[in-house]
């Protein structure tokens, strides 16, 4: 099949308008080349990246709430517990934690904010004028004289009861 | 050139009192109220008038109004979706807008749970007086408001620099469309990171470098180590830059404000990590960094001084005691342990050698390649080519920014044509860098070829059965090496 009569006009319409854009832009060619094909890229990109995903994460938020958001890669009973901590915990309580400062407990503070998490064995004095917060678990009675503690790894949340250290 | 044009813009003014104000409040134990984005407003509405848009036409204001009102929905639907704005920027914004002084328990006591302690305050200073005013989630309208400064500012340094109105716009539109702040996720726009304020801050500090603008440059030298951590390493390249490129003036006024800065910052940082008494002297120290950076970057420019400058710089690092007389017994004790693991590692250090060979070799090639990419017969490209033959810029500025840049991006090809007729004398004939480039190249290349001898060589082993694997780890659980200890542990009763 040959080719049509106009193609090679078209070709060099093509490379002049390329020149002409790379002239107005004043940029050399490999630089014009990058930053149009960034803008086109982005003008392509921003329709999925910033609508689509952004409304699909806002809704999976309001789906799942702020706790279920924050836990979502978690185990169902890290789940449960943040859920259950965040229904529970009183605006000036004070809970108890452990375990790893990273991870899960870094996701717990905010959603118990203003409430504080304070360090089960600390020597430091804890605030003054809060309680603590002690109820009853859900999966049953604390044995007596223990007392509640978050105890946080890298991916979950558990509640475990411990003996106050003073 | 009057005087008010020569201050910092508007919103610069309008930052660096905030950060004034809102860290002196917080020094002598206030609470943040709800003045002082008003009243640093007014002060810097004193100081200069805010200036028009730089940029303009459909496509720019079509994708701004797209991106701030895409960001704008993120940011107020929802708090932050991203950890780091969730867990520490915007909660200690949340503190401080509870009426939380410095000396409150979240920030003073060292048994309340904090994630990162010590983080730059700039940023929830800004959310608190927005979310006093606005409410908790109105307040993250911060965050596409900063967006649309990026825009501005990066419109208003391109005018300020004399860049054409259509390239401009492009740039404002390519800055629109940066995926890393448009779309959800870790250091978007409304994810609650500084990313965003600290885009901002230093596209003012290319701004002031570029265009030799020492109160902008101071403006930038007091925000930066307040906006991020790594603010003092951009803050100490910037200010190399300015140096190395001849901007003295620009350099030492940035090195002052650093400094002053980092002297303020640093102790209120050292408060809030706990940092004990007898070490807050050599945390301060660093608030040395600026003017050091500055001393040792004016003796390499100053060219008799540069290579006794390099030694210098080499001895001092080799013989430095690196901290306290317990911090070097412990080094020194854990020598033995650190050769052992970069023994154990010896495969990951050989890959990431090899990687590094290989990219630099492709830098190289690609800097060899430039000069013939470039449009060489063009009298217009040539006048508005960024890197030109290196033997122009070298002999119209030499140690200038252009002139390093080109002199790293010039072949052998560019020197023959034009660097070594017109560059001073010896200076491309006996410069290294080629021959260090030539060398990465050549060990890439042979790393390579010897990975993939050894990828042909390696035996064709069966693969190894879940049981077979199972009975390994059991084994090394019996010897008690490697990952037998967790499951011994794992099965002692609790």
């Amino acid at each position: 099949m040959s080719a049509p009569a106009d193609a090679p006009s078209l070709a060099a319409g093509g490379r002049g308008a390329w020149r002409r854009l790379v002239a107005a832009l004043g940029l050399p060619a490999p630089l014009a080349l990058l930053v149009v094909g960034h803008v086109g890229f982005g003008l392509v990109r921003f329709p999925v990246g910033a609508i689509q995903k952004r409304a699909e994460s806002v809704a999976e938020w309001r789906r799942l709430g702020a706790d279920g958001w924050c836990f979502r890669k978690a185990d169902a009973e890290t789940r449960a517990v943040a859920r259950w901590l965040v229904e529970q915990v009183g605006p000036r309580d004070l809970v108890r934690y452990d375990g790893s400062q990273q991870g899960a407990l870094q996701l717990l503070a905010p959603l118990l904010c203003p409430a504080l998490l304070v360090h089960h064995g600390s020597d430091a004095a804890w605030p003054a004028g809060r309680p603590e917060f002690a109820p009853r678990t859900p999966w049953g009675d604390p044995p007596p004289g223990t007392v509640h503690v978050v105890v946080g790894s890298l991916g979950a949340l558990r509640i475990e009861h411990r003996s106050p250290p003073r | 050139m009057n005087r008010t044009s020569r201050r910092p813009p508007f919103t610069a003014l309008v930052l660096v009192l905030t950060a004034v104000l809102g860290h002196v409040l917080l020094w002598t134990g206030q609470p943040l109220g709800g003045f002082v984005l008003p009243v640093a407003a007014v002060g810097a509405l004193l100081l200069r008038r805010p200036d028009p848009p730089a940029a303009g036409g459909w496509l720019v204001f079509g994708v701004a109004a797209a991106g701030a009102l895409a960001i704008g929905y993120g940011a107020l639907a929802t708090p932050e979706r991203s950890w780091d704005g969730f867990a520490t920027w915007s909660l200690t914004a949340r503190h401080l807008n509870d009426g939380a002084g410095l000396d409150a328990p979240y920030f003073a006591n060292h048994s309340v749970y904090q994630a990162v302690r010590g983080y730059p305050l700039l940023q929830p200073i800004l959310l608190q007086q927005c979310s006093h005013w606005l409410g908790t989630a109105g307040g993250r309208a911060l965050f596409p408001a900063l967006w649309l400064l990026l825009l501005l500012v990066v419109a208003g340094e391109l005018r300020a620099a004399g860049v054409a109105a259509n390239l401009r716009s492009l740039a404002v539109v390519g800055t629109a469309l940066v995926p890393l702040f448009t779309e959800p996720g870790h250091g978007s726009a409304e994810s609650g990171f500084a990313d965003l304020l600290l885009a901002i801050v230093l596209t003012w500090g290319v701004g002031a470098v570029v265009r030799r603008d020492a109160p902008l440059a101071a403006a930038v030298a007091l925000l930066l180590p307040v906006c991020k951590h790594e603010g003092g390493v951009h803050l100490a390249l910037l200010l190399a830059v300015a140096m190395l490129a001849g901007r003295g003036r620009v350099a030492l006024v940035m090195a002052g404000a650093g400094t002053l800065t980092l002297l303020a910052w640093l102790p209120l940082q050292a408060a809030l990590t706990f940092v004990p008494a007898e070490r807050r002297a050599g945390t301060v120290a660093f608030a040395a960094v600026p003017l050091v950076v500055a001393a040792a970057t004016a003796a390499l420019r100053w060219r008799p001084s540069r290579w006794p400058a390099v030694v210098a710089f080499a001895v001092a690092l080799s013989r430095h005691p690196g901290g306290s007389a317990a911090a070097r017994r412990s080094c020194r004790a854990r020598r033995p342990q650190c050769s052992a693991a970069a023994w154990r590692r010896r495969r990951w250090c050989r890959s990431v050698l090899r990687w590094w060979c290989t990219w630099s070799g492709c830098a190289s090639w690609a800097s060899r390649s430039w000069c013939w990419w470039r449009p060489r017969h063009s009298r217009a490209s040539a006048a508005t080519n960024p890197v030109p033959r290196g033997g122009r810029w070298h002999r119209a500025s030499p140690g200038s920014v252009a002139g390093w840049s080109s002199w790293c991006c010039s072949s052998p090809r560019c020197r023959r044509i034009g660097c070594r007729s017109t560059s001073p004398k010896g200076w491309c004939a006996t410069s290294p860098r080629p021959r260090v480039r030539r060398g990465c190249w050549w060990g890439s290349v042979c790393t390579n070829c010897g990975s993939v001898h050894r990828l042909l060589r390696r035996p064709h082993a069966p693969p190894r059965s879940s049981h077979e694997h199972a009975s390994q780890v059991a084994l090394r659980a019996r010897s008690g090496r490697g990952g037998g200890r967790r499951l011994v542990r794992d099965a002692a009763p609790r």
